[in-house]
């Protein structure tokens, strides 16, 4: 679906991505995750086309993004951090815009906003911020596209709002769809994202599914932290301890603790799974 | 072709544009009307031996036509290249050209459009109303043929210039776009100038001689055709090319120019 070969881009004299390879497939739910300012946001930009690379360096499904040609479009759907609404009823914005979509369905987001309780009978300024990301997250999926792009998705929403979000982009993913999400808050979409992507400055660290890490690594609780470990997080109660799994068990995956142990063991991380 | 452009989704574009911009326009409609309903009340009830003749409401309706067109761009499309704004109409999937296409008829035809028909009904109405204070109707014979004089062309000049300012300034556009304009007119003239006063300094001491007294000579971009046509520059081919050339840069090459680069900057913009 995403092909990202030998990606190099920079603002200016920053450079923010140098040599990073990727390929994301359909039927995947990917969690894009790193630091601030590691160019999570930068990264949907440019496979959404709102930022120009070299050629061959992001296609997807065989488009260059940057030409933005329709057929690209049709395909694709990003839902901004901030999205700053324009001065329309929500109905209206999802009528008008829906038409552009071949695969988009009316009752389909009707259903979603009942589910998010939002009224689309309002303006977006009307609305919170929540409510208004809510009411585009509603009409993203409702486009029924191939690419569905979620820049931090849960920033903003309410408790159960959250776990809305997580079953009806559950929903959402098919076998023909390919699901980016972008977040720091990794515990609002825990058993959602598989596979795993790790960004740093150097570039990717970690692309992985979650069945591949936990053959990998051996996430396990304990009062005292284990000096043999990669990594371990003192949380209430204990400790979580991250080492590299030299058995047949296969343990839940912590995805903050994954995160903090792959930015601290890069090395180590990286002689473990594979460079990308 | 029909990645480039579609008839279908440009209607659908177009529909979407017109649908969502409308209150908008229809808002500076009321505006520019209801100025001249102030007009008339004053007259009205202030002084009630003033009469608003013809003239000075086509003056008024000349005035706001140019200044609907040329803020057109920046009321209907300022967030077209807003870094979080422009995403929502950059991401619709619709051509490059079709939203080029859309936007300068949005900007340069319909606004104007729709504000010269509210203007000319609200006038029309007064007229009728009361006669004694707004003397003639503004839609009549003379009206047309007033508007069949001026070069099209002319007038959209300036428009098409703020249309490519609104895509390449994000912050402070209107003052940029302003002064800009102001820099290219300078430059041309400046230019034009020079050529003229030194390059061509013996003939045009002739030429001034030949015109004194006879008519002001003045190098005025907007009347650059009245001089390449002049008389006075017959024998004096080389002047005459000079003067034809940026006559033919100011009222084709800017607005093509413009056109041009506003095309090229929507497909190219990044956010």
């Amino acid at each position: 679906m995403v092909l990202i070969q030998n990606l190099k881009f920079s603002y200016g004299k920053q450079a923010i991505f140098n040599n990073v390879n990727l390929q994301l497939e359909s039927g995947k739910i990917y969690g894009l995750l790193g630091q601030n300012g590691v160019g999570k946001t930068t990264l949907l930009k440019i496979i959404s086309g709102f930022l120009k690379v070299g050629k061959d360096e992001c296609t997807v499904k065989g488009y260059s993004p940057f030409e933005r040609s329709p057929l690209f479009l049709e395909n694709v759907i990003f839902v901004p951090e901030d999205f700053i609404a324009p001065d329309t009823i929500v109905n209206d914005y999802a009528k008008f815009r829906g038409e552009f979509y071949p695969k988009y369905d009316s009752n389909k987001f009707g259903r979603l906003m009942t589910d998010f309780e939002v009224n689309g009978n309002y303006k977006f300024n009307k609305l919170s911020y929540g409510q208004q990301k809510k009411a585009l997250i509603a009409f993203a999926l409702s486009t029924n596209t191939n690419l569905i792009l979620l820049d931090e998705p849960s920033n903003g929403l309410d408790i159960p709002s959250k776990s809305q979000l997580r079953k009806v982009v559950s929903e959402a993913s098919t076998d023909d769809s390919c699901i980016i999400i972008s977040t720091h808050q990794v515990r609002d979409l825990e058993n959602l994202i598989d596979p795993i992507i790790i960004l740093d400055k150097n570039g990717v660290l970690l692309n992985e599914s979650i069945e591949r890490i936990s053959q990998k690594l051996l996430f396990s609780f304990a009062s005292i932290p284990d000096n043999s470990a990669l990594y371990n997080e003192s949380t209430p109660g204990g400790y979580i301890s991250v080492k590299k799994n030299e058995s047949d068990m296969e343990t839940r995956v912590n995805i903050e603790a994954l995160f903090n142990t792959t930015l601290k063991n890069r090395t180590k991380i990286s002689e473990l799974f594979g460079k990308y | 072709m029909k990645n480039t452009f579609d008839i279908n989704r440009f209607y659908k574009l177009f529909k979407k544009e017109f649908k969502e911009r409308i209150p908008l326009i229809l808002k500076y409609a009321a505006i520019f009307s209801l100025i001249l309903v102030g007009i008339w009340l004053t007259s009205l009830l202030i002084n009630k031996n003033m009469r608003v003749p013809m003239d000075v409401r086509f003056v008024y309706i000349s005035f706001s036509v140019f200044l609907a067109m040329i803020m057109a761009p920046f009321s209907l499309y300022k967030d077209y290249n807003h870094s979080k704004k422009g995403l929502d109409y950059s991401s619709l999937p619709a051509s490059v050209l079709e939203k080029y296409i859309s936007m300068v008829l949005m900007s340069l035809i319909i606004m104007p459009l729709i504000i010269i028909t509210s203007i000319l009904f609200t006038d029309s109405l007064i007229a009728l109303l009361s006669p004694q204070y707004f003397t003639g109707y503004l839609l009549n014979e003379a009206f047309f043929e007033s508007i069949s004089q001026k070069s099209f062309a002319e007038i959209f000049i300036l428009p098409s210039m703020f249309l490519f300012g609104n895509l390449i300034y994000r912050k402070n556009k209107v003052l940029k776009t302003i002064l800009t304009t102001l820099g290219i007119y300078l430059i041309i003239t400046i230019v034009l100038s020079f050529i003229l006063l030194y390059l061509f300094k013996d003939q045009m001491a002739v030429i001034a001689d030949a015109m004194e007294g006879k008519t002001k000579f003045s190098i005025d971009l907007r009347n650059m055709y009245d001089l390449y046509n002049s008389e006075f520059l017959a024998g004096y081919p080389g002047i005459r090319f000079t003067v034809g050339l940026f006559a033919l840069l100011y009222s084709i090459g800017l607005p093509v120019g413009s056109l041009a680069g506003s095309y090229y900057r929507m497909k190219t913009i990044q956010y």
